[in-house]
Formats: structure tokens, sequence, C-alpha cells
């Protein structure tokens, strides 16, 4: 009974862990997508509206979506920090926390790193070419995510019961 | 009823102006301009950040170098060298890191900071269909301290009342480049908002056209200095444009506007003379003599608009009041200058 309890229990483990990998890959792609509709809208508060960047980035965050939020709103207060650095600085900061706290990974947000040393640093023409070229590798980005996630979703998702139930086919 | 003078602001120690202009330049260019003294600061009138080139503070005797540990210098050695990355900063401070909110200062050259203080900018400049579309790779910012000197008008308001009729004079200021008129018009300004019990003007309704900002120093709007309780702004309008847009709409008695200069702001000028309005306005040069050479500027004074002209100059120091000549007739009322 005890034998039988355990291996349901690695089985269940094995299982979440694949799952949790999986849920991983699915939402990369999900990521990505908001991060572009962020910058469509802080390029609308940029061009058509002109509001400074903090204001910009304030609303921005009001509207994204709940994992992307918190990124804008951090790198508003960073920026806003009794001697900050500048936004080169607060955007890098901040990308680090969005590293940290989601699933997106450096090299998916390498774009927007690049983006934190131009922006608000020029005429709204530019600004909006800049927004766009970001938005158009983060495309890029989410296509890639996407590809790699169709292959492995599923995957991990049976992946793990198997690994648990080879482990007690072994171990019996 | 009895209005409140802005006491607190009239004597509000120009210190902790100084405090919050610093706080808009970069780091290390603040703390070196922390270690001047107040002394010292309550004569700067300039600070120039030059890219790749050393610190600069402008006064009105001249200019100085300042060295990284805040002292100043005569000649640029060892003087602290302003970086890109100081510019940068610098720009992002300014501008609420939002240089975009900024296009059309940018196209005219300056922005103007809280506090009224004036930044003129250089750089790279871009062109769109032979115009100024904006100005990219900014290496140059001459940050002019706006002085509030309630007071320095003083001397002049006695020239330009007209007692009998309790009004004002039309007046026209002439002063060469630095030479004060600014900071006359504003306090003038003032002084005719609150009215003047002594003189025998009350308080009267101005309507300032503030073409560059220069003389309430407004930023987002709001002036930054106190141009009295019945003075409207018109903030970074055209001059002409905006005479007519005030006389239509904000029954001023009073019209002031900084240098004067198109061929429209005559016609302008013109049009509120028929509306009654009373006009203050100032004008670059050195003389009266030095005017008449200038075509426009001749036309407006043979046509005596002006019954008072009031002349600035240097001769007795920055604000000295070279005369003041009755427009109509020419003759001095002034015996001689006075500071």
């Amino acid at each position: 009974m005890l034998k039988l309890t355990g291996a349901l229990l690695l089985i269940l483990a094995c299982g979440l862990l694949g799952n949790n990998v999986a849920r991983a890959y699915a939402q990369r792609p999900r990521l990505l997508r908001s991060l572009q509709s962020a910058l469509q809208h802080l390029e609308t508060e940029i061009n058509y509206g002109a509001t400074p960047l903090p204001d910009a980035l304030a609303a921005v965050a009001a509207a994204a979506d709940p994992q992307i939020a918190p990124f804008f709103h951090r790198v508003r207060g960073f920026l806003l920090e009794p001697g900050g650095k500048g936004l080169e600085e607060a955007w890098t900061r901040g990308l680090e926390e969005l590293v940290f706290f989601t699933v997106l990974n450096a090299r998916d947000l390498e774009p927007l790193a690049t983006l934190g040393g131009v922006l608000g640093g020029s005429d709204r023409q530019d600004q909006v070419k800049h927004l766009q070229l970001t938005r158009e590798q983060l495309k890029g980005m989410e296509q890639q995510a996407r590809e790699i996630s169709g292959k492995n979703e599923r995957m991990w998702r049976y992946l793990g019961f198997l690994f648990g139930a080879m482990l007690i086919l072994t171990f019996y | 009823m009895d209005l409140l003078p802005l006491a607190d602001r009239e004597t509000r120690p120009a210190f902790q102006d100084f405090r919050q202009l610093l706080s808009f330049l970069a780091p290390p260019i603040q703390d070196i301009l922390a270690r001047i003294t107040p002394e010292v600061w309550s004569q700067v009138e300039e600070i120039r950040l030059r890219q790749d080139r050393p610190l600069m503070l402008g006064f009105s005797q001249g200019d100085a170098f300042v060295s990284p540990r805040g002292e100043l210098m005569a000649t640029t050695h060892g003087a602290y060298l302003v970086s890109a990355a100081d510019m940068k900063r610098t720009l992002q401070l300014m501008s609420n890191c939002s240089i975009y909110s900024l296009e059309e200062e940018l196209r005219q050259g300056f922005i103007t900071l809280p506090g009224g203080h004036r930044v003129g900018l250089a750089g790279k400049v871009v062109l769109e269909g032979g115009r100024v579309r904006a100005l990219k790779y900014i290496t140059g910012l001459n940050v002019r301290v706006a002085r509030e000197l309630p007071g320095v008008a003083d001397k002049v308001m006695p020239y330009v009342i007209n007692r009998e009729e309790g009004n004002l004079y039309h007046t026209l200021i002439v002063s060469p480049p630095r030479g004060g008129k600014t900071t006359l018009l504003r306090d003038m300004v003032r002084q005719i908002s609150w009215g003047i019990p002594a003189l025998g003007l009350p308080g009267r309704r101005v309507g300032l056209v503030d073409e560059r900002s220069e003389i309430g120093g407004s930023y987002a709007g709001v002036p930054q200095k106190d141009l009295g309780p019945r003075t409207d702004i018109l903030d970074g309008c055209p001059k002409a444009e905006g005479m007519m847009m005030l006389i239509r709409s904000m029954s001023p008695q009073v019209i002031a506007t900084d240098e004067l200069g198109q061929e429209e702001d005559v016609a302008a000028l013109e049009e509120a003379l028929h509306a009654g309005v009373k006009l203050v306005t100032t004008v670059h040069g050195h003389s009266l003599a030095a005017l008449k050479q200038r075509p426009l500027l001749a036309r407006i004074l043979d046509q005596k608009i002006f019954e008072r002209i009031v002349i600035l100059g240097f001769s007795l120091g920055v604000g000295t009041l070279e005369g003041v000549v009755d427009g109509r007739t020419y003759s001095a009322l002034l015996a001689k200058p006075i500071r």
C-alpha cells in the first residue's frame, strides 16, 4: 500500500513538473505578444499625446497584461527615484526583474534592451521608428517561440508522467 | 479689499532657486556647482554646458571656467570637461526623459524650466523642406538664470504714468541685449497689475503676450514669476496674433509684449491703439539714433505711437536707466543716467 502511494505521488510530481515546463513554453509567445501591444500603446502615447515618459509608462502599465505591467511600473519607479541614473539604467533594472519574475529569458528581451538606450531621447518620428522596429523584432521572437512551443509543449506535458512511470518501473 | 502682496515670493531666498535649478543638471555637475558659495551664486547669470569642453559660468562682468572642485578659474586649464553622458543626463532631467514632448521648443531652440529659467540649445539641426524640423545631437546648453528683481521698475514708473488721467503712457523700452529689458518689463507688468496708489495708478488689467516664455517664465502655461493679480498671459504665442486675441477676448487695459521687430507687430500695435489699450513693449537697440536707422522702427517712431521711450544701457552697470524721452516731442525727461 505504501509502495503504491509512493508510486502515485512520484508519477504526480513528475507529471506536474513536466506540466510546468510545458506551461512555460506556452506562455512565452503570449507574453511576447502582450509586450508588443504594450509597446503599441506606448507608441500611441508618445506619438499622439506627446505624453511625458513617466506618465506614458503609467498609462501603459495600467492597461497591460498583468504579467507585463509590473515592468513598466517598475521602470517608472526607478526613473523617478531621486538620484536615479537615468532612463537606460531604469530600463535595464526593469528588464532584469522581468526576466526574474516571468518565463521570458534575456534573449527574448534583447530587442527591448536596445530600446532603453533611445527611448525618450529624440523627436516623435524617431521614437515611433524605434518602437516599430522593436515591435517587429519582438514579433520575430514570438514566432520562433510559438514554433518551439508547438513542438515542445505537448511533449513535456506527457514526458513528465512517462518519466515518473519509468522511474517506478526501474525501482519496483 | 486688501489683496495680499506675495511677500514670501518676493523674499524667497535666491539660493533655494539655485538648488532647484541644480536638480536639472547631471549629478556630476550638480556636485561641482553645489560647492560654489551663495555670494558667487547670486551673481551667476548663465551656466554653459558644451560637450567635451569646459564647464563655464557667465557673469555680467565676464565668464569663468569651473574646476572639478568648484573653483572659478580664468583659464580652461584643469577645468571640468562636460562629457557626452553629462549632456544626455541633463537633457533627460530637463525634458523629463521625453525629448519628444518638447518638439516645438526644440524647433525654437530653447526650453523653459520650472522656476522660469530659460535653456538655450545648440546642436545638429534637422531640416524638412528647408525649415527647421528638429534639433538632435544636442551638444550645447546655455542655462539662463531667471531672476525676479521686484522693485527694479521703481525708478521708471514715475516717468511712465500719466498722473492726470491715472493711466499709463504708451511706453517703449529700448535696451541692448542683456541690458535688463525683460526684467524691467516683468516688474513693470507686476506693478501695473497690482497698481501703484502712491503714483495714482489703480491696478490695471494687463494682457501679456509672452512669445518666448521669457517674461513670465511659464512652465506648462503657469507663470513662475509674480506678474500681479490682474495679468492674463498668452504663453508662447506669436505677438501680433496674441495681441489681437487678447483685445478680442480678455479686454485688457494694458498690453505688454517683448521684442518688437516684425512687420505684423506694427499692424497689431496700431489695432491695439484704436482699441484704446495702453502699450508697453521693448526693442533691441543702443540708442534712439540707432533705432531710427531701422526702417520699421523709424516708422513707428515717426508715427509717434509711443509717448514715453525708456532707454537702458550699461554706463553705470547692468540695468542703468540711461534716459527717458517724451516720444512726441523728443525732449529728455531724465537729466542724467541713474541706476
